[in-house]
């Protein structure tokens, strides 16, 4: 869910890249030391990205019976770690911006924040717990994944929110009003993500172990 | 998805340097966005509309298409701002948070238009090669143009294996999409791996050191039409201040 160019007023766009670049900067420098170490990480460290933004062209049925496309927060944190996928993330969505019109150039800072920091640092962190705590890795991705989308779609109606608080109940009705216009869309993709990420999960873990295991090095530790 | 990057690579603008076109369309998207002046975002919502259109020659129906996504979800977003939510139910909004609203909408219709003008002219891949001159990571750059690359092959995977699995009525019920979408995102993952192996063979065939070079054609950027650019959006701004 991006917010787009020039809806933030001036300082909003300003605090959330400000609150985003700490993030954005620890993934860069884990990413530029790997690559110092060992080069041929670099292609797939390009190819990760590819797959990630190719993502979004998917268009999955949500179950109201409306379409549209994945975050894949759950499955790039999941693959690639929370703090790869915030690089890899920050350069899909100036390319989402640039290519596609989604998002834009002054709401970069508040779109990383929700959609490459926020949804994958929920999701990374769902995913050990519940897998720490004895779940199955279905159970565990499914999670991962739904409330990794559905913090990227709150922390996006709480940044809409405090940008525009409601004249009569504040932030917390403006919250209540952006989440509810956003939520028949939203919430049903949600639980359509997580039941893709699990399809593919399983797959991958299957039949292309050998790939995951060259994402060792890329995605470290977190 | 090909739309902006088609235009870009055949618009007019393409030859112009990028440092220019990125004056003109960050200078609009400041005014817009610093501006309160509502008349001056609507002349630079037309402005950089025309200079697309009749200026860059990018055509209408790619323009408006380019448009039709993000206006959506402005006017979501107006929507939403146009109403108000208290314990007695939901009502319109006060005139004043009414203004506001589509003021916020007009500023973000305004620095679409800045940013489409800039998206619809520059190829992506120029962009980037800029943001390295002005002392992005090389390794980061790296990724980025490789990533630009590899964008365009994976997504002619994702689209004939989409249109093999809707063939075999992979399409034909909800639970049956979710199933083909995931064997076609398990299969995609190693394909992708697979070509960024074979480039990696390749590089290292050819001498690779941890460094990709690309050749650029891009033209030096003048100055005086960078700071022509500037100056008259400064002095635009400075015009809605006053009226």
């Amino acid at each position: 869910m991006h917010i787009m160019e020039g809806y933030l007023p001036v300082s909003h766009a300003l605090g959330w890249a400000a609150l985003s670049i700490p993030f954005v900067a620890y993934g860069a420098r884990k990413i530029v030391r790997t690559l110092e170490e060992k080069p041929e990480t670099k292609m797939l460290l390009a190819a990760s990205g590819a797959y990630v933004f190719v993502l979004s062209a998917l268009k999955i049925p949500s179950v109201t019976g409306s379409c549209s496309h994945p975050t894949g927060t759950g499955l790039s944190a999941s693959l690639f770690g929370p703090s790869v996928t915030a690089v890899l993330g920050t350069i899909v969505l100036l390319f989402q911006a640039l290519l596609l019109a989604h998002g834009g150039l002054t709401t970069l800072g508040a779109n990383v924040f929700s959609m490459a920091i926020a949804g994958p640092f929920v999701a990374y962190g769902l995913y050990r717990g519940l897998t720490r705590a004895g779940a199955s890795m279905a159970v565990a991705v499914f999670f991962a994944a739904m409330l990794g989308d559905l913090a990227t779609y709150c922390v996006t109606a709480l940044q809409l929110a405090l940008a525009f608080p409601d004249p009569v109940s504040g932030v917390a009705g403006a919250a209540v009003k952006f989440l509810a216009v956003f939520a028949p869309t939203q919430a049903p993709l949600a639980v359509s993500e997580g039941l893709l990420t699990v399809v593919v999960m399983n797959l991958l873990s299957r039949y292309s172990a050998d790939e995951l295991k060259a994402l060792g090095p890329v995605a470290g530790k977190a | 998805m090909r739309l902006i990057d088609r235009s870009a690579q055949t618009s007019r603008w393409r030859a112009v340097p990028t440092a220019e076109k990125l004056a003109l369309s960050l200078s609009a998207l400041l005014v817009a966005v610093l501006s309160a002046s509502l008349a001056v975002k609507a002349f630079i919502l037309a402005a950089m509309a025309g200079l697309a259109l009749f200026g860059a020659g990018v055509s209408p129906s790619d323009y408006l298409k380019a448009f039709a996504v993000p206006a959506g979800f402005i006017l979501t977003g107006v929507v939403a701002q146009c109403l108000t939510v208290s314990l007695a139910g939901i009502g319109l909004a006060p005139p004043a948070a009414l203004a506001l609203a589509l003021g916020f909408g007009l500023t973000a219709f305004a620095s679409i238009s800045a940013l489409l003008l800039l998206a619809l002219t520059t190829p992506l891949t120029r962009l980037i090669e800029w943001l390295e001159r002005r002392g992005l990571n090389p390794h980061l750059a790296d990724i980025a143009l490789v990533m630009f690359r590899m964008i365009w092959l994976t997504l002619d995977c994702l689209e004939s294996g989409e249109r093999a699995l809707k063939g075999r009525l992979g399409h034909s019920t909800y639970r049956g999409i979710l199933t083909s979408h995931g064997l076609l995102l398990a299969a995609l993952l190693p394909r992708v791996f697979s070509r960024a192996g074979r480039l990696e063979t390749g590089l290292a065939a050819r001498g690779y050191e941890g460094r990709l070079v690309f050749l650029s054609t891009e033209r030096p950027s003048r100055l005086f039409r960078l700071a022509a650019t500037v100056t008259a959006f400064a002095g635009l701004f400075l015009v809605g201040r006053v009226a």
